[in-house]
């Protein structure tokens, strides 16, 4: 299984056990979701750098206050997409629309660390709570559920059956070529007969069709003491904030 | 003190950039020696410290202004090397960000503020402070230094301007870069670091030495007391929470107008000079993202202070890399 596959599944396990979970001072995982989202529309609407640069400012400064360890991966991707970005933009550049140039790759630097930052502090379990209590359609938390869970149990499988390959095999060969075909039928092979097992166990635990998150998944505003009740009131006030910063900046 | 692009000739730029590229390999071989490596990441406080320091213009009559450097101050705290290195990363943010001090004259003004000012300034510091030495002592010495470093930094930089027309003039004898000799820069630079700047330099120092002793992060490296703290000691925390509230001040920066001797564009040199020398007419320019710390149609001081904040960010952000390569 590629390294940087397992990276992935990594850090979304990671981001469980290092998001915020501070006991009754925490901010409603909905509001940090849908403040993110929400500053990601105002940039995208934005027709000039200032409402990005502004956002990127506020970003940089919670990413400066995260521990040494944790600042790399948190910048690696934004900066990844925003040098990619940067690339398919070079033609702009040239055509004499340099400002495009710099304000699209500011704006694609701002989103992705915004959903980086918000999976840092989110955990993924909070996330789908999140979703639910914005009235996603169950089957779709279903799904990211589901997805996350099978890539964990699969690329173990995955990864069992290529060190079974690698070692059976004597001479020095590349067995990503000579053994992926094999390991992914078998894989393709195994997900199926999982579905159909977890179909037939969610039959006999009475499934309808419909699936239900857990309320025990979304937090609640009793569970806040007075200053985390404070604290969410406060976030709530940078909607506004930010959509009267966003109508000035224009 | 930020010498723009084409006040020196590239000539010059290239001897004070060959000058401080041994000086860079020194402290960085110093640093990877002698600084402990949980304490790489406080040389980001020390270099947020300088850059939100040198925003502070401080007016002096007649409409120049000028700023603290803080040079001293991080020598003192982390030692010479580093303080070099955090005030040379502090320069280079500033001259490719905000377009303060040219990228030709980045040597040059590391030369200045990042090798002249925190040596002469930590030597001062360190002949005063020889043997068991009262808290209030430390202060005065530190005080001291800094005012004779950023002087000695001053008459560094007019030297360099002063230089100029007797080195390089075009055929009719017009200077090609900076227009004042040696007698019109020294007066003047020296005038407002004397006075009002060295003052400026002085109060910054103390205060902030004065905060970090009470909060116990003035031994950043661990020198004094040969105790190295963790990184996440309270003192750090504290130091961070003194680096947000000057940037939310950085905009009483604003209140002093005009700019700082030397600093000039082109227009106002050739008011003041009666011409435009011809290399400062067809030299080299720099297109910052955030020109002058300020950031498109926001209000100069909201501007200012988002530079702030992206200017500290990004040094912390830098110098914690760098602290976590290090370390692993």
């Amino acid at each position: 299984m590629d390294p940087k596959f397992i990276r992935v599944l990594g850090n979304i396990l990671q981001s469980d056990s290092v998001a915020d979970k501070n006991g009754t001072i925490w901010i409603f995982p909905v509001q940090r979701l849908v403040l993110a989202v929400f500053c990601i529309l105002l940039c995208a609407l934005s027709k000039n750098a200032v409402f990005t640069v502004a956002v990127i400012a506020v970003e940089l400064v919670r990413t400066a206050l995260l521990p040494g360890e944790r600042i790399a991966g948190v910048l690696r991707r934004p900066l990844l997409a925003a040098a990619f970005t940067a690339l398919i933009m070079i033609p702009a550049a040239a055509m004499g629309y340099p400002a495009t140039l710099g304000n699209v790759t500011l704006k694609v630097f701002e989103s992705v660390l915004v959903l980086v930052l918000l999976n840092e502090r989110v955990s993924w379990k909070d996330l789908t709570g999140a979703f639910s209590a914005l009235h996603l359609p169950d089957v779709f938390v279903y799904t990211l559920d589901g997805t996350v869970r099978y890539l964990v149990i699969l690329g173990r499988f995955c990864t069992r059956l290529s060190e079974a390959v690698r070692l059976r095999t004597f001479r020095k060969t590349n067995w990503r070529k000579s053994g992926a075909g094999g390991i992914m039928g078998t894989v393709i092979l195994k997900s199926n007969e999982m579905t159909s097992a977890q179909y037939e166990a969610m039959i006999c635990r009475g499934f309808r069709g419909s699936y239900h998150v857990s309320s025990l998944r979304c937090r609640r505003w009793k569970d806040l003491n007075t200053a985390g009740k404070i604290l969410n009131l406060l976030y709530a006030c940078l909607f506004p904030a930010l959509l009267l910063f966003f109508i000035t900046a224009r | 003190m930020h010498i723009p692009d084409n006040y020196l000739s590239p000539q010059t730029c290239a001897v004070m950039t060959a000058v401080m590229v041994p000086a860079w390999a020194v402290s960085i071989r110093k640093i990877r020696k002698e600084l402990p490596k949980e304490k790489l990441a406080m040389m980001g406080a020390a270099a947020a410290l300088s850059f939100i320091g040198m925003m502070f213009n401080v007016p002096l009559p007649g409409g120049t202004t000028g700023h603290a450097v803080g040079g001293t101050l991080a020598a003192i705290l982390l030692g010479p090397y580093a303080a070099c290195i955090s005030i040379s990363t502090a320069l280079l943010l500033q001259a490719l960000l905000f377009g303060d001090g040219g990228i030709l004259a980045f040597g040059a003004n590391c030369f200045n503020m990042a090798l002249v000012l925190p040596f002469v300034g930590y030597a001062l510091y360190r002949l005063m402070t020889r043997g068991r030495v009262s808290e209030k002592r430390r202060l005065v010495a530190a005080g001291f230094a800094s005012y004779i470093g950023i002087n000695a930094a001053a008459l560094c930089a007019a030297i360099e301007f002063g230089i100029q027309p007797m080195l390089f003039r075009n055929a009719a004898g017009q200077p090609l870069y900076c227009p004042y000799g040696l007698s019109v820069s020294i007066p003047a630079m020296m005038g407002g670091h004397l006075t009002i700047f060295g003052i400026a330099e002085v109060v910054f120092t103390v205060l902030i030495l004065a905060f970090c002793d009470r909060v116990g992060a003035s031994d950043f490296a661990g020198k004094r007391s040969g105790v190295v703290q963790p990184s996440a000691a309270p003192g750090s925390r504290k130091v961070e929470a003194l680096i947000a509230v000057l940037i939310v001040l950085t905009p009483i920066g604003l209140l002093a107008e005009g700019t700082a001797w030397g600093e000039w564009g082109t227009e106002e040199v050739a008011s003041a000079a009666g011409f435009t020398p011809a290399g400062m007419a067809h030299g080299f320019e720099w297109s910052a993202l955030l020109p002058d710390y300020s950031v498109g149609t926001l209000p100069s001081w909201f501007g200012y202070i988002l530079s702030a904040v992206i200017g500290a960010a990004v040094l912390i952000i830098l110098f914690k890399l760098i602290s976590r390569k290090s370390a692993g």
